[in-house]
């Protein structure tokens, strides 16, 4: 019987023994001959196609014995765990060593199988195999051990006792073993493995000192903390030492290691170092040491280990003051606020004890101008800096010059009717109209795509999502003029390849509108009809059937469209959102351009910010009459919304003369009292004439309990309500009061595919530029459902920069957008909020009540906290003058307002304290005066804080902050007037 | 990828005697087997310790996936005879890292000039990290024969796979620097405290950095001097050094925006590295960032350009006169041919002295003077005759598809989808760099 005959029958029978004897006993050359036999007779035996284990052991093992590693890891599909270990070493023992090694080697690099590590410990433990220096082979050994407490064999869960018992007994049983696990912890890949990954299995056996003495563990510990480990990779090496419980003895005995780990970078290991020398009595550290570990307690980010480290410099203080003083100015520097407060009280109460306090001030120069501010007179004084000359003040003559320059109509525009230079007061918030600005300047002016090969260009990047929403517009205007044309073969293939490229790529569903137009132009097919779900969602369907339908062959175009009428569409739902609303702009477009038709659309913007120039609307209107094309209905109610007002007779005239509703409604949109039959552009022409911006609501999820909730109301444009089918305006418009569970306001794309919709978001922003308030309402409505959302994916700081234009007001819905992204956790988000805050302070625009408001119902409802917005709001305050004052004033208005002072009041008192500091002026609201006394008994953080805000007094004599924000109108002003004059030339 | 085996006499070590500590760097490769550096002390200790330990981290970090293990390669230090510069690079190939000790700072004597790998083994770290103020630290760079007998250690062998991206990445960091200009400088407090805030900053964008009384912030207008900065938590390598730093530099490229669409600028900034430099007693640590956290230094198209434009011969003769310089003087007319020899890895850049040092990355450098992949494609398109000159620029076959390339007054620009995503960002396309070496060669 041949050797592969009789494996095969002991494989069968499950007998991995009688395997290993008889290949044991076979020689290199005559298993690698009979391999091909033995492995035909015995690959329906390996996992995963049996399933007896017993079977599966034995042909594993003879699998192993006559094959290289080459061909072991070029099976594929097995698992090799479960090859006896005992049996595996036998039958490896007497193969050719370059045969086996190249195995062992494999199994340490994992190329085929991990789980076989107890073989090559085995080698190495005979000295047949050279223990791997890499911490492959170091994560084996724990692998091993941790994979041991996973469930056995009956599938059963281990408790947390005994897991630590079964490792436990392996390292007792076998103390080599052990000892690789141990070795195994000098490398960082290992220690971060046990720190993340086998968390309470290792640390209770150490920690126990069954196995390893407990000098030993405290000692390993101390290794651990001094290596150049990242600081997570010792989060084990804490565990271990806080079950020790380490005695103050046993710290004496180790008192230079110490000092060593406290010199490295680690806050965790910093700790045990500072607080092992804190617990260790006078006398038995070294002060040098001491006063090393708390300046590096104190260069750290860490507060705890910060206060900690000051406390063992008010030790060290006691044998040699000079080193304390100078170890704790370090502290000047630490990030935050009370931790520098610390240090800096410390100074104060031991410099004079030191031996060269001349020399320890001057180390102290520098630090005034990064410390909190409400700290900064305070350092002065202790570093004899003279900080009464501030910055130079405004030149008054100057600027009285630059007032009397100004007609009456600009200064009245930006709120600078009456003012007193010699005692001048803060203005009101500026309350203008968005087309009291100059948005049809010239510098705001937007030029259209001129060429086919502009064109092309611009398609790629609008389809690689590359555009912003005006270049957006600018590429559907491009392609209603030139997209007649016949296209060069180069430029046909060029949008063709990105188009393919995109529908065969992963694309986001906010690109499928375009990706319809972008078919219609290059392959001339009429597009899918609409449903209710794309009007819903301003999407084109799910995925698959946008996939299906952009990948459709080639169809002959519809007749239906050749010759449009003012209702292309006639479905069912009307879009109830931005997203819906460009879904059929373009479907529009794309039926015109399926037919070799040219156009001109009317929505184009002309200039900056979604505005369009009504003479030049008037002109398109003249050129379709004249070609008798009616615009698409969507499009014509796209430009009553970006149609900037600008009376003239003039404008009235051609209108009138064009005649026909399309031309009615755009005179009525413009102020005329003209009669417009159609119902949805008299609605759409309606909206316009109500001035004003419409007072925002910020409706509140249920979840968070609080049931405040800002109206939002429209001018009564719509009596018949927002779901009538003829009125897409109306819709558009109340899609922003839509209740959570609805469809956000720009799109129905899920948040989590919006990097491709930062395009899509950009263009939504230019929908209704007259009213841009309503953007930050829906960036409050949006983000105030996820607050500690903080995803890459997310774009709502797209909406919320559409806001940081100054010709931009900001209302109510402004605000609430701003507060919300100041409060939320998005860093991006915030960042724009941050941004708007600024600049909106010096140009005017700016209501802190009105912001501070908000803010108070989302803290009052529980919905966000001070502790997010206070930095920001510090970091803010910074910037000059007025800004540190209208910091001021907003936590003013929020402290006067708040229904209950919350847990994290100080960080508010706090970020108040800093900004009063700023701008030297104290609490003059009697209100908040009264809520801040209220939290000024006690010892607390907010009680403390609460005192210093008390005690600011007004010590600024200047009017800085009132001239600052004089002379950011005057700039408005100024910029106005000059646009004004330009286009009156 | 590149093989590269490191054979070292003896591993590196942190070596105690009664009345010092010495550090041995030992060395591998370059101009000779093992060569030798440096000899003498450093005057601050804690400060070499931590600085090296910080180059030694970027050296075994992907900081884009940090999850994945990162393969180390040991950092290479030059000599160019009055300072040791010690470099790594990171393996996401996003970071790199420079210390340089000047002759100031240590008391010794520099024996030859050249750049050499060195072993950085954990045992030598864990040394590293425990030095502490107050103990001079001797500092040798490379092992000599007596140091070796002394040691009675065995030789160290490791084989390292360099993937070409990193290669030529690490190469052409010199060549993204020298094209930066100092953007803002901060002495030691404010120093402190942005780099203690800035790597602390959890923006998941690339937003730019901006200066608010002596703080930096995260903002979305950048002004001119602001800088774009994507995974700031990049910057918390640095952590160890910040009590030593007396001062602060900011680097970054002049500003520039994206190449706008059809006659329309765009308001959009070009995300650009930056360069962050410490500044200690004699000696500097910098640390350069990519553009974005997931984006390499390998292929920035400022590069592109420059190869294309420079004969190979003019490259090889001013590489011979390569003699480990400190410093070159960053001519204009020599800019190119110190930019292609920046991308071949045989010069770095020095941001504080504003030029050129002489250091020959001690790996084969084969894939780094091999073209770049889109400057080969380029000749590659060229060559199969792709490339039809049309008025105002040309058009470009690429399999089924012809892209229409335009010499406009902006720049280069395509109809391909690279471009159409990039707009400039990243340099031109492989089509606008054939259709302008055809350009080129027909002129």
């Amino acid at each position: 019987m041949s050797l592969a005959t009789r494996i095969s029958q002991a494989v069968k029978a499950g007998d991995a023994a009688t395997v290993r004897d008889l290949l044991v006993a076979t020689p290199e050359r005559e298993r690698r001959s009979q391999r091909e036999e033995i492995l035909a007779h015995t690959s329906r035996q390996l996992p995963p196609r049996e399933r007896v284990p017993e079977r599966r052991r034995a042909a594993m093992l003879a699998w192993l014995a006559t094959s290289t590693s080459r061909e072991l890891g070029g099976v594929v599909g097995v698992s090799w765990a479960g090859v006896p270990v005992g049996e595996a070493v036998d039958v490896l023992a007497d193969r050719p060593r370059k045969t086996r090694n190249a195995i062992l080697n494999s199994i340490v690099r994992n190329e085929w199988q991990r789980r076989l590590w107890p073989i090559v410990f085995e080698f190495v433990r005979r000295g047949d195999f050279n223990r791997p220096a890499g911490p492959e082979y170091a994560m084996g050994a724990v692998g091993h051990v941790v994979s041991a407490t996973w469930p056995g064999a009956d599938g059963r869960e281990r408790s947390a006792e005994e897991r630590v018992e079964v490792v436990e007994q392996m390292c007792t049983t076998d103390p080599g073993l052990f000892d690789e696990v141990i070795a195994a912890l000098a490398h960082e890949e290992v220690a971060t493995y046990v720190s993340h990954w086998a968390a309470g299995i290792l640390e209770p056996v150490l920690a126990r000192c069954g196995v390893m003495s407990r000098d030993d563990t405290i000692d390993l510990c101390l290794e651990g903390f001094l290596r150049d480990y990242k600081p997570s990779a010792t989060r084990f090496f804490q565990r271990v030492w806080a079950a020790l419980d380490v005695s103050e003895d046993e710290l004496v005995s180790r008192v230079d290691r110490l000092a060593r780990i406290a010199a490295t970078r680690n806050p965790g290991a910093q700790w045990i170092a500072v607080q092992g020398f804190l617990n260790i009595g006078n006398g038995a550290v070294d002060v040098g040491s001491a006063a090393a570990a708390a300046e590096g307690a104190l260069a750290g980010t860490t507060k705890k280990l910060a206060m900690v480290g000051l406390n063992l410099l008010a030790r060290v203080a006691a044998l040699d003051p000079d080193r304390a003083v100078r170890a704790a100015a370090t502290g000047l520097g630490h990030s935050r606020a009370d931790v520098q407060e610390a240090a800096l009280a410390f100074l104060c109460g031991h410099i004079e004890s030191s031996v060269d306090p001349t020399a320890v001030r001057t180390l102290l120069l520098g630090w005034e101008g990064t410390v909190a501010p409400h700290l900064q007179s305070q350092l002065a004084e202790l570093v004899g800096l003279d900080t009464t000359s501030g910055r130079p003040d405004h030149n008054l003559v100057e600027l009285q010059k630059r007032l009397d320059a100004l007609d009456e109509s600009a200064r009245a525009a930006v709120g600078l009717t009456s003012v007193d230079l010699a005692s001048p007061r803060l203005p009101a918030p500026l309350d203008f109209r968005p087309w009291d600005a100059p948005v049809l300047s010239a510098d705001r002016r937007i030029p259209a795509i001129e060429t086919v090969d502009e064109l092309v260009e611009a398609s790629v990047a609008a389809l690689a999502g590359a555009l912003d929403g005006t270049d957006v517009e600018r590429v559907l205007d491009g392609i209603a003029r030139l997209g007649s044309e016949r296209l060069s073969k180069a430029a046909a293939s060029a949008v063709r390849a990105q188009y393919e490229g995109v529908v065969a790529g992963n694309f986001g569903p906010a690109r499928t509108p375009l990706l319809l137009l972008m078919r219609s132009w290059i392959d001339r097919m009429a597009p899918p009809p609409l449903n209710f779900y794309d009007l819903r969602t301003g999407i084109l369907g799910r995925r698959q059937t946008v996939v299906g339908s952009l990948r459709t062959p080639r169809q002959r175009p519809t007749d239906n469209f050749v010759s449009l009428g003012l209702s292309p569409y006639d479905g069912g739902e009307y879009p109830a959102n931005a997203g819906g609303f460009a879904l059929v702009r373009m479907w529009e477009l794309a039926h015109l351009v399926a037919a070799h038709r040219s156009t001109l659309l009317l929505a184009t913007p002309t200039h900056a910010g979604g505005w369009i120039d009504p003479m030049v609307l008037v002109q398109r209107l003249e050129r379709l009459a004249s070609t008798s094309t009616v615009p698409g209905r969507f499009d014509v109610c796209q430009a009553l919304l970006r149609v900037a007002p600008r009376p003239a007779l003039e404008i009235g005239r051609r209108l009138g003369a064009i005649g026909g509703d399309v031309a009615r409604a755009a005179a009525r949109a413009l102020g005329a009292e003209v009669d417009v039959s159609d119902d949805g552009l008299r609605r759409a022409a309606a909206t316009r004439r109500t001035l004003g911006s419409p007072e925002v609501t910020v409706r509140v999820p249920a979840r968070t309990e609080w049931a405040q909730s800002y109206a939002l109301r429209f001018p009564r444009a719509s009596p018949g309500g927002p779901r009538r089918r003829d009125d897409p305006v109306g819709l558009l418009l109340n899609g922003l009061a839509s209740p959570p569970d609805r469809i956000p306001w720009w799109s129905g794309v899920n948040a989590l595919l919006a990097p491709e919709a930062r395009q899509e978001m950009s263009l939504a922003v230019t929908t209704m530029p007259r009213f841009a308030d309503l953007y930050g309402a829906a960036v409050a409505t949006t983000v105030v459902f996820d607050l500690n959302a903080n995803r890459s994916t997310d774009v709502d700081h797209v909406t919320l920069a559409a806001l940081l234009d100054p010709d931009v007001p900001l209302g109510s819905g402004a605000h609430s957008g701003l507060a919300v992204a100041l409060i939320a956790k998005n860093e991006t988000l915030a960042a724009v909020g941050a941004d708007l805050f600024i600049d909106a302070t010096e140009d005017g625009r700016l209501d802190v009540e009105c912001l501070a408001s908000v803010v108070v119902k989302l803290v009052d409802g529980g919905a966000g906290g001070l502790n997010r917005i206070a930095p920001r709001m510090t970091t803010a305050a910074a910037v000059s003058l007025l800004h540190a004052d209208a910091v001021r004033r907003f936590w003013q208005v929020v402290f006067r307002d708040l229904a209950t002072a919350p847990r994290d009041a100080h960080a508010g008192l706090q970020s108040l304290l800093q900004a009063g500091t700023l701008c030297g002026r104290g609490i003059d609201d009697g209100a908040a005066r009264d809520t801040i006394e209220a939290m000024a008994a006690g010892s607390s953080k907010r009680a403390k804080y609460a005192r210093e805000v008390l005690a600011l007094a007004d010590r600024w004599v200047s009017h800085r902050p009132e001239l600052d924000a004089i002379d950011g109108r005057l700039d408005r002003a100024e910029r106005w007037q000059a646009a004004a004059d330009r286009a009156t030339r | 990828m590149v093989d590269v085996l490191y054979r070292y006499r003896v591993p590196s070590a942190v070596l105690a005697s009664d009345d010092a500590t010495s550090l041995l760097l030992s060395t591998a490769g370059g101009r000779g087997a093992n060569p030798v550096f440096f000899n003498g002390f450093a005057e601050d200790a804690p400060l070499a310790a931590k600085a090296l330990l910080t180059v030694a981290e970027v050296a075994r970090t992907r900081y884009f996936d940090p999850g994945a293990r990162a393969r180390s390669r040991d950092p290479v230090v030059t000599s160019n005879l009055d300072v040791l510069r010690f470099e790594s690079f990171s393996g996401c190939n996003g970071v790199y890292a420079r210390f340089d000790l000047d002759e100031g700072a240590v008391d010794g004597e520099f024996f030859d000039w050249g750049t050499t790998n060195v072993d950085m083994n954990q045992p030598m770290r864990t040394a590293l990290a425990q030095v502490s103020r107050g103990e001079p630290l001797g500092v040798a760079v490379g092992a000599d024969d007596l140091t070796v007998q002394t040691m009675d250690a065995t030789e160290v062998e490791k084989k390292v796979p360099l993937p070409d991206r990193w290669v030529r990445g690490f190469a052409e960091v010199s060549v993204v620097m020298a094209g930066m200009r100092l953007v803002q400088e901060f002495g030691t407090a404010h120093a402190r405290r942005i780099l203690t805030d800035v790597p602390r900053i959890a923006a998941k964008r690339v937003g730019w950095i901006t200066w608010t009384g002596g703080r930096a912030r995260l903002t979305t207008r950048p002004g001119d001097d602001d800088v774009p900065l994507a995974g700031p938590e990049r910057l918390g390598s640095l952590a160890r050094v910040i009590p030593h730093v007396t001062g602060l530099r900011v680097y970054a490229p002049p500003a520039e925006h994206r190449k706008g669409i059809g006659g329309r600028p765009s308001a959009e900034r070009m995300t650009v590295p930056s360069a962050w430099e410490l500044v200690f007693d004699g000696a500097r640590l910098a640390l350069v960032l990519s553009p974005e956290a997931y984006r390499g230094f390998s292929g920035e198209g400022g590069v592109l350009l420059a190869l294309s434009q420079v004969d190979q011969s003019d490259i090889s003769a001013h590489g011979d006169a390569l003699q480990g310089q400190a410093y070159i003087d960053p001519q204009p007319a020599s800019r190119p041919i110190l930019s292609a020899l920046g991308a071949g890895g045989r010069v770095g850049f020095d941001l504080s002295r504003g030029g050129f040092f002489h250091r020959d990355l001690p790996f084969d450098r084969s894939a780094v003077e091999t073209l770049q992949p889109r400057l080969l494609d380029a000749r590659a398109l060229i060559a199969d005759g792709a490339v039809t000159a049309v008025e105002g620029g040309a058009e470009v076959r690429s399999g089924d598809t012809i892209y229409k390339v335009r010499f406009a007054d902006e720049g280069l620009r395509c109809t391909c989808a690279w471009f159409a995503k990039h707009r400039g960002e990243r340099g031109p396309c492989k089509h606008a760099l054939a259709a302008a070496l055809a350009r080129v060669s027909t002129a």
